[in-house]
């Protein structure tokens, strides 16, 4: 899933259904479609949360590790 | 004459090299001087600086920065004296080096700001757009400094959703510019990273000098990812902030420009939302709605025209009404006829003839006794 993506989907749903002439049939399918992309959204949101990484060199590669911070 | 009793010289070498290695007060000094020699071999630089009464011979070892000084600058160098004894020598083993005072190094700056930006490596033609999508954001900075705090702090504050990998690297003294250059250029190959920030905390000038280098805006111009530099103070103006494709005024606001805040964007989803949910609220409100009034429309139509029909029905009821002749006999008038016709003139009877008379409930036959005429 594309957060943006969707949102930009959500977004072009709503300038159609303010800015164009549709039928019922077609309102009530765009709102079907919109539903679905704000359910994936909402629930994207829910589970995002970034990590803090850090890299680890070793002499010929390197790997990611959960930073856990030093201070000073 | 007394002779105290006479020592080897590796003994008295051993003795001074002590008497060096136990002071304290030798240990990690700054020096300043001018450069009087220098050179480089096997990888280490061995350099001398002096004054008007003394000179003293360094060393910096797996260091290479004959391009960053020239004889006669005026240095600051810092380490600690160390007497070899096997050379019968004293060097000062330099761990930094730095060109002293600031109108020797703002002229450097000048020198390589002015040669970078005829290259065109601070061109705007040339800065890349912040991209629209962030997932994680590559951060070139100390481990242990302001700036991945600061960074970390946004992030969480926020409930940013990116990721934040940090490649560490030593911010300042010798070597600081090459480790910056390799971050930068880790991360331009380094999938998955969308968005780098490079930076450091403010410091004095000293301290801001690796991202004053060449070697790091070099790093800046071929990255092909969009770079923010986030380096110092706001008033701090660093060549590595003219060559990154955005300068930040602080990392936090570094931080703040490239992650998503969590709580906007599940406000700004909301919005949306409910936006769309109105849109087709009102529109099925809105249709219902002429569906209603049509069907108004409708019955009323139908009850007219219904009401319309009846009234006719009762007038013509009332015409038929009118016209019976039964009506007319119910009031007192009669019908008559003479020879099954109606009769309707005194000229068309005689005395003598025999009539019919119609009342509204019976039949009279008569016979004429006289007729008149006029009324």
């Amino acid at each position: 899933m594309d957060y943006e993506k969707n949102i930009e989907q959500l977004t072009q749903i709503l300038e159609k259904l303010e800015n164009e002439k549709l039928t019922m049939e077609q309102e009530l399918e765009l709102y079907r479609q919109a539903e679905v992309l704000y359910k994936q959204c909402s629930d994207y949101l829910d589970k995002a949360k970034g990590q803090i990484l850090i890299i680890k060199k070793n002499i010929n590669d390197y790997k990611e590790e959960k930073f856990i911070s030093k201070e000073d | 004459m007394m002779h105290r009793q006479a020592i080897s010289v590796s003994a008295l070498s051993n003795y001074i090299k002590n008497i060096f290695d136990a002071e304290s007060l030798l240990y990690n000094i700054s020096v300043v001087g001018e450069i009087s020699s220098f050179a480089n071999s096997g990888g280490n630089l061995y350099f001398a600086i002096k004054d008007e009464n003394a000179l003293l011979n360094c060393v910096m070892f797996g260091a290479d920065l004959q391009e960053q000084f020239r004889i006669g600058d005026k240095v600051i160098v810092t380490g600690t004296p160390r007497y070899y004894a096997k050379g019968g020598r004293l060097n000062f083993n330099a761990v930094d080096l730095q060109l002293y005072g600031e109108g020797e190094m703002y002229k450097r700056f000048l020198q390589l700001k002015s040669k970078l930006e005829s290259e065109g490596l601070f061109d705007p033609l040339h800065k890349l757009a912040m991209p629209k999508k962030i997932a994680r954001i590559g951060v070139v900075t100390s481990e242990t400094g302001a700036v991945i705090h600061d960074i970390i702090n946004v992030a969480t504050r926020r409930n940013a959703a990116q990721d934040i990998v940090l490649y560490p690297i030593k911010v300042q003294g010798i070597g600081a510019d090459v480790e910056i250059a390799r971050g930068i250029d880790f991360f331009a190959q380094y999938d998955n990273i969308d968005a780098i920030i490079v930076g450091r905390g403010g410091g004095s000038e000293e301290d801001l000098a690796p991202f004053n280098s060449e070697v790091v805006a070099r790093a800046v111009y071929r990255c092909n990812k969009f770079v923010v530099s986030a380096v110092g103070h706001e008033t701090d103006n660093t060549i590595c902030d003219l060559v990154a494709d955005l300068r930040a005024p602080t990392p936090s606001a570094a931080a703040e420009l490239l992650t998503k805040d969590g709580a906007d964007r599940r406000q700004m989803l909301n919005m949306l939302w409910k936006n769309i949910d109105e849109s087709i609220s009102t529109s099925v409100f809105n249709k219902s709605a002429k569906l209603e009034n049509l069907t108004m429309l409708l019955n009323q139509h139908m009850q007219n025209r219904a009401s319309q029909i009846e009234q006719q029905k009762a007038m013509i009821k009332l015409k038929i009404d009118n016209l019976n002749p039964l009506q007319i006999l119910k009031k007192g008038y009669a019908k008559l006829e003479a020879q099954n016709c109606a009769l309707t003139s005194t000229n068309n009877i005689k005395a003598g003839d025999n009539i019919s008379i119609y009342l509204q409930d019976g039949k009279i036959s008569a016979n004429v006794i006289e007729v008149k005429n006029g009324l």
